[in-house]
């Protein structure tokens, strides 16, 4: 039950969105799907002035863009798109498979079909399972403010801190851009979870690029373990290049990770066992996603 | 035996959907919180916030500020004892004297939910606290503690025969192992509500009760009015599985915030309040002796165990918070010694089977680590142990051999079962098969029941049943249906009202069936006997040549239609015939009415991870006659489904430092959800009971756990003692094995 009474607002389009935004400068709150806020004002946080986005279609849609010369250069998601839709849409299995499949595998289907991209990425948790994938697809985030002035930048800059981000708060979210590679690519997301559906204790997304004759990318994003999701850059620069990822390499990433970073404490797994899952987790995705691409 | 068994076998299945699927489905269902009652208003509790402590003062001077509030009820001005509450002691509706954290101390009564609830926020209690205690081992080592006047546990209940000590000393193998089980809750998806509204001294109340009718004669106790004077409706439930039961104090709080202030009043629970305020299961620490000689036949078992029963517990016999097993398998001796031990921690009390489950557990694993011991293939270690006849009687009938042979076939347990050290995966993922066996009551008792026919020719059935969830509304139509010979589209069901039912013992105890059903039984019969003979006047053919099918009477023999039931009515010119019967039906002396199951479970556990999957799962039960195989498949599949979050997820985390309950949420306390839960299969016994359907709501939690934890054992060689499996421990043990 929300106890506390909270203006509601639900504009048709950008321009009236920004005007709301404005006139309640610093109060209003944007909501989408509400598969975050929504629980938070049930546990009693007061959000005074509720925006909901919702029917504002420009946002939703889902496409390919193309760079100057017609080639296809990246996946352009609405801020709108719900886990649902990501999961099945066409251009986004075929070009950005590791999104569709993080997609797949949110919480339940009840909040795959409300959370939305723009809504999981801007609430910014630390362990959320697409500000993980996004920062692996070096995704660009499009923001958009008063006067349709629209600025963008990459997923690392954009994620600031627990439930801190970049936003500003009259602009929206607008959009994701994934960036499309033509290299064979092999990916997985691995999460530990105290439930199934439960929201990821922590995750670990892995994105690998290969080009026939050696890995020319590997990203490994880690969520849950740091303020935001984070790269293991240290962990990466060891398989970038390789001609081949072998078992000995994936264990000494996985005890790489498992002594640079903290998993967090919960109630009921002790902190050994969570450390030493972020070590079989970690081994786990990247044994999936260099198979994906050795067959 | 033989020639009552081919005639059973004769018979079709039924399987038919709810009698009120339709009106479920489609939202057209009006459960307690759909009620408009005009200028109902809403009551809101507020409770200790102390573990254990006496009230001292209450201010509700902010909480009378808030707009909305019209009342405030507390321990200071209220002392209705619920008896109910409470099996041993005396518990007040409000409590002066508080004994965990949440205990109910009073209500707020206001204009809306919302400003209930804000008000209740607001009232501020002054307490004067007391020792307190959150485990059985603080209460028993406390002596300063007094969460009772006259002691801090109940027991030991003793429960033996033959001779225990002899049995142990002459046995040739002898197994000593601890087993614990975890606290619980019942979680039914509708939270506890009540509306209660007064006219003049006649109360109503619309319950979300198991029983209406016991839910009435226990207000009226606890309000000192005559049964008559309260009317109880409670048509629709969201379950309860024992967590419902009777009357319950928010029954008591809405009448009597109702009489405060002249209007109906509402108590809703939120989920919250539901976990903190209304009673689930109790865990347990049980020590188990085991002695069997080399060839498998268990000689004798001890128990011994001590259980968490909270800071009440609702009427559980005394002391049987262990029970079922000894009426699993035929043991020289049985021992068994039990203690219920209160904490300041929420109430326990009925979910599904009691102490079922947990007592399951404990016997279950230990055989199952005997047959291991003396390398006998568990379900030939059942079939060598598993009870024929009670130690001093005999079984009113006995389907537990065919369970356990037949279940073991359909599951194909001779080609899936293979001894632990053979499996082969040692990592990745390793399979492995359980099985678990278990009995229960069967009870038979009181039961009355209204079946009418009017002119048209339906047939109506008019019991007090409430239907919580078991399809009884079904069940009674069915029965009657079946024994009158109308069909069961034509026939129509009135139930959950004190006013307009019959009494019916409620939902709990698996005895909906045997209780009212018996009597719907003899009233069908009593009613088509009626009917036979309207028919031998109309048609000069005498009635025991005479039947009635599908809504017709027919002549016996040719299966020619004389006339329709509608016709016979009309000719008969009665506007309806009208049967009501009460029936009483007892067993024979050294009788015992028992139902039996055997479980087959297949899980892969991540040898990584340690995390468990359950991949099968086999259930075949001897519940006699079958009066309908769709609900009872659900029935069965839905105790299961219970059992599987007590083997692998569900558990309320206590609080060290307050004993409060740290998860009370859907989020935090975790019920399993259909991705982990595998294609249950269902089988029945033909087996027939002479006194009619058995039980069958409590049974099918029973062996589940030990079903599960016996298919973790031989997927990877290790044991896991404790309630809810964890998949920590389990990777733990499967490293020190390396």
């Amino acid at each position: 039950m929300i106890l506390e009474p909270f203006q509601y607002f639900s504009p048709l389009s950008l321009d009236e969105a920004f005007e709301i935004l404005t006139e309640h400068h610093g109060e209003a709150k944007i909501i989408a799907g509400g598969q975050s806020l929504i629980p938070l004002m049930k546990m009693g946080v007061e959000m005074p002035c509720i925006v909901d986005i919702k029917k504002i279609h420009e946002l939703k849609t889902i496409e390919l863009s193309n760079d100057g010369s017609g080639k296809v250069s990246s996946v352009r998601v609405g801020a709108l798109a719900t886990y649902n839709e990501i999961e099945r849409s066409v251009p986004v299995r075929r070009n950005i498979p590791l999104l569709a499949k993080t997609a797949s595998g949110i919480g339940h289907p009840l909040v795959r079909n409300r959370g939305t991209i723009g809504g999981s990425l801007s609430h910014c948790d630390p362990a959320a399972d697409l500000c993980a994938t996004a920062l692996a697809l070096d995704a660009q985030i499009c923001i958009t403010g008063p006067g349709m002035k629209t600025r963008v930048l990459s997923a690392r800059d954009f994620f600031k801190g627990p439930l801190e981000t970049d936003l500003h708060n009259d602009e929206i979210l607008t959009s994701v851009f994934f960036p499309v590679s033509n290299m064979k690519m092999g990916y997985d997301v691995q999460k530990l979870t105290l439930g199934h559906g439960d929201f990821p204790v922590f995750i670990v997304s892995v994105s690998l690029h290969y080009d026939g004759v050696k890995f020319t990318n590997a990203a490994i994003a880690l969520g849950g373990v740091g303020e935001t999701a984070v790269r293991a850059s240290e962990c990466e620069s060891l398989m970038r290049g390789k001609e081949s990822i072998t078992g000995e390499d994936i264990r000494e990433v996985s005890r790489l990770i498992t002594d640079r970073y903290d998993p967090p404490v919960s109630a009921e797994l002790s902190p050994d066992y969570t450390r030493e899952m972020l070590s079989v987790y970690t081994g786990k995705a990247l044994r999936n996603a260099v198979q994906m691409v050795t067959g | 035996m033989e020639a009552v068994m081919e005639r059973q076998r004769e018979k079709p299945h039924v399987s038919e959907p709810r009698i009120d699927a339709r009106e479920r489905a489609m939202g057209l269902a009006k459960y307690t919180a759909d009620w408009q009652v005009k200028d109902m208003l809403y009551a809101r509790i507020f409770t200790s916030t102390v573990p254990h402590g006496f009230v001292k003062g209450i201010d509700s001077s902010e909480a009378a500020k808030t707009p909305g509030f019209v009342d405030i009820v507390s321990c200071l001005d209220d002392s209705t004892v619920w008896q109910a509450g409470e099996r041993e002691h005396e518990r007040r509706v409000f409590a002066d004297h508080v004994r965990f954290v949440g205990d109910c101390i009073g209500a707020v009564t206001a204009t809306t939910r919302i400003a209930a609830r804000k008000a209740a926020s607001l009232v501020g209690v002054q307490y004067e606290e007391l020792p307190a205690s959150f485990t059985i081992e603080s209460t028993l080592g406390n002596s300063q503690l007094k969460i009772w006047d006259n002691g801090n546990f109940l027991g030991p209940l003793k429960f033996e025969y033959g001779d225990s000590e002899e049995e142990f000393s002459k046995s040739q193998v002898v197994l000593e192992r601890h087993y614990s089980t975890s606290r619980l809750h019942n979680v039914p998806l509708e939270p506890a509500i009540s509306i209660a509204w007064w006219d003049g001294d006649n109360l109503t109340v619309v319950a979300a009760t198991q029983s209406v009718h016991g839910c009435r004669n226990g207000i009226a106790k606890d309000l000192g009015l005559e049964p008559e004077k309260v009317r109880v409706i409670g048509y629709y439930k969201g379950g309860g599985f024992g967590n419902k039961i009777n009357s319950m104090n928010y029954d008591l709080i809405a009448a009597i915030c109702s009489r405060r202030t002249g209007k109906p009043v509402m108590v809703e629970y939120s989920r919250e309040d539901e976990f903190i305020n209304v009673h689930g299961r109790w865990s347990t620490d049980q020590d188990l002796r085991m002695a069997a000689d080399r060839a498998g036949k268990i000689n004798a078992v001890e128990v011994k165990a001590k259980c968490d029963i909270g800071a009440y517990t609702r009427h559980i016999k005394r002391g049987h918070f262990i029970e079922g097993p000894e009426h699993y398998y035929s043991t020289e001796a049985w021992n068994a010694e039990i203690y219920g031990v209160y904490t300041n921690t929420p109430a326990t009390g009925h979910m599904r089977a009691p102490p079922g489950p947990q007592s399951a557990f404990s016997v279950e694993s230990m055989v199952d680590e005997l047959a291991h011991e003396l390398g006998i293939d568990p379900v030939d270690m059942r079939l060598k142990n598993f009870i024929r006849n009670p130690p001093s009687g005999r079984f009113t009938s006995n389907g537990f051999e065919e369970c356990i042979i037949k279940g073991a076939e359909e599951f194909g347990w001779k080609q899936r079962w293979k001894r632990p050290e053979k499996q082969r995966n040692k990592s990745g993922i390793a399979t492995g098969v359980g099985v678990a066996i278990g009995s229960w009551h069967s009870g038979l008792g009181h039961g009355e029941a209204i079946v009418s026919v009017d002119s048209s020719g339906t047939l109506e059935v008019n019991t007090g049943v409430v239907d919580i969830g078991t399809g009884a509304k079904t069940t009674m139509a069915l029965i009657a249906s079946g024994e009158v010979g109308i069909p069961y589209a034509d026939t129509r069901v009135i139930w959950g009202d004190t006013e307009t039912s019959p009494y019916s013992v409620g939902e709990s105890g698996s005895r909906t069936t045997g209780f009212t059903g018996t009597a719907v039984r003899e009233a069908s019969r009593q009613l088509k006997a009626d009917l036979l003979l309207i028919g031998e006047k109309l048609h000069g053919i005498s009635s025991s040549k005479l039947e009635i099918k599908e809504g017709n009477l027919i002549r016996s023999g040719n299966g020619s239609v004389l006339s329709s039931v509608r016709e016979l009515m009309q000719a008969s010119g009665n506007g309806r015939i009208t049967k009501s019967v009460t029936t009483e039906p007892t067993l024979k002396e050294g009788e015992e009415r028992f139902v039996f199951a055997a479980h087959f479970a297949e899980v892969a556990v991540d040898l990584e991870t340690g995390e468990v999957k359950l991949t099968d799962y086999l259930a075949y039960h001897d519940s006699g006659e079958i009066v309908n195989r769709l609900t009872a498949e659900s029935q069965v599949q839905g105790g299961i489904v219970m059992g599987i979050g007590m083997a692998l997820t569900e558990k309320l985390l206590i609080s060290k430092t307050d004993g409060s309950i740290e998860n009370p949420s859907l989020l935090l306390y975790r019920i399993p959800n259909m991705t982990q839960i595998p294609k249950i299969k269902v089988f029945f016994t033909d087996t027939v009971d002479p006194y009619g359907p058995k039980s069958l709501g409590e049974i099918p939690i029973i062996p589940v756990t030990a079903a599960i934890g016996n298919a973790i054992f031989n997927a990877t060689g290790v044991r896991l003692r404790n309630l809810p499996f964890s998949r920590e421990e389990l990777l733990g043990e499967l490293k020190d094995r390396k």
